[in-house]
């Protein structure tokens, strides 16, 4: 490669300091990512997927944070940039016929659990890998992020009339999954159309 | 409102969420009354719901998975911890790279791109597990990063500095791969370095990006872009940076 001995660097700037709405951003947006990466591991069971996702997400949100028009909605903006770059990578995966390792994490996740949960911790684990990915996020954001019926219609960027009929369809797959009820889920979109 | 007015099945959900119009909310109450099947079903489903929320809301934390202390695969590669240590970098590093950019000192559109990058993969370190690379020699390192950045580096022990390298990590980038190498030095402070290939690159002066405590130094060398980010004052890191660089890839 060649890479030499650097030569003392030559120092072009002297740094400014961050001006005070950068650093209010930046302490909000660090404020956000447990819950992103929290987030973005129910999504793909992986602790390194998960943190490859978030800092993809960090580093989009950093380069267009002129986007945010609404400093109040900064979470479900860096929620909807977080799902669209997983159903982007999802799209990749499918490609590469990679699937969620769905029982290492639902060991992972019942051993964490008390030991009255861990069953349902198992089953639950198994059971949200199963659905569809849309069903998952609509879940996951209601139940796990206490979501609003609006703020999971900007974070997906669906009307909520659609949001509506998806958490029903995905809470009866849920229930149905639960009790053994294996479903056929067609490309990941599980039904979609009858959600207009 | 009488108890036969239709209801929806997205009406009984929406009940269910605390959704529902407050003029709607008589009408669902007398039709589950009357309909104690569906009464039940929105029972089970709030349960479910609860249990997701019980579950999958306090697992996180302990079940992020402590790195085995055996052989382990470059690609899950170590997070490192120093939790509060590195909790106070994270505010920094996006304050000092878009306060910087902000006021567009940097014009480069590549370089901001690479800083960018640098300090968000300096953000996502604040995992659990401090894990040195029991196994991974300097020569497998180097082999990965020379494939992963498409560039022949032959990367050199620096713990002369001070500094061990502690991680490292190949971030995926739209256009190729990138890859991050974590340092510790002797107080158990944490930098980070990032290299992207950038075949043809010769060397450049380094620029500095820095906000409250927290620095950011990027430039190009022969083949490659780098930057290194780090909770040191700006001259020291930039003196540190560039004796660490000097032993690991001089």
């Amino acid at each position: 490669m060649g890479v030499m001995a650097v030569d003392p660097p030559e120092l072009l700037e002297q740094a400014p300091p961050s001006d005070a709405s950068d650093d209010a951003l930046a302490v909000a947006i660090v404020a956000e990512l447990p819950r992103l990466r929290r987030h973005a591991l129910y999504l793909l069971y992986s602790h390194a997927d998960a943190d490859d996702l978030v800092q993809d997400c960090i580093e989009a949100a950093l380069s267009k944070k002129a986007s945010l028009q609404d400093h109040a909605k900064l979470r479900s903006w860096l929620f909807s940039i977080l799902n669209n770059l997983f159903l982007m990578r999802l799209r990749s995966n499918a490609r590469r016929g990679q699937a969620l390792p769905i029982e290492d994490f639902a060991d992972s996740l019942a051993a964490s659990a008390p030991p009255e949960d861990r069953d349902k911790a198992r089953d639950l684990a198994r059971a949200m890998a199963k659905l569809s990915v849309e069903h998952r996020q609509i879940l996951l954001l209601l139940n796990v992020e206490e979501y609003g019926y609006q703020e999971v219609a900007d974070t997906l960027g669906l009307p909520i009339g659609t949001v509506m009929s998806r958490l029903a369809r995905a809470r009866r797959r849920l229930r149905a999954l639960l009790e053994g009820h294996e479903l056929q889920v067609v490309d990941g979109h599980d039904g979609e159309h009858a959600d207009q | 409102m009488t108890v036969n007015t239709p209801i929806s099945e997205d009406e009984l959900h929406a009940y269910l969420d605390g959704e529902l119009p407050d003029a709607r909310r008589p009408a669902v109450e007398a039709y589950l009354r009357e309909h104690p099947e569906d009464a039940r079903r929105l029972g089970v489903y709030r349960d479910d719901g609860a249990a997701i929320k019980r579950i999958f809301s306090h697992g996180v934390a302990a079940t992020h998975p402590r790195r085995p202390s055996g052989p382990r695969s470059w690609r899950s590669g170590p997070t490192v911890s120093r939790r509060h240590a590195v909790a106070a970098a994270l505010i920094l590093a996006v304050g000092a790279v878009a306060g910087w950019f902000g006021r567009e000192r940097i014009n480069d559109t590549d370089m901001e791109r690479l800083a960018h990058q640098a300090a968000a993969a300096h953000l996502i370190l604040n995992g659990p597990g401090v894990e040195p690379l029991a196994t991974s020699s300097l020569g497998e390192l180097s082999r990965r990063m020379s494939s992963a950045l498409g560039v022949r580096t032959e990367l050199r022990d620096p713990s002369g500095t001070g500094y061990k390298i502690v991680g490292a990590r190949i971030v995926p980038l739209a256009k190729g791969r990138a890859v991050q190498l974590v340092m510790r030095g002797l107080a158990d402070e944490t930098i980070t370095f990032y290299f992207e290939g950038r075949p043809g690159a010769k060397e450049t002066p380094i620029r500095r990006i820095a906000g409250n405590g927290l620095t950011t130094l990027v430039w190009e060398d022969d083949d490659l872009a780098c930057a290194i980010t780090g909770a040191l004052e700006p001259k020291k890191l930039e003196e540190v940076g560039r004796r660490i660089y000097e032993a690991l890839l001089g």
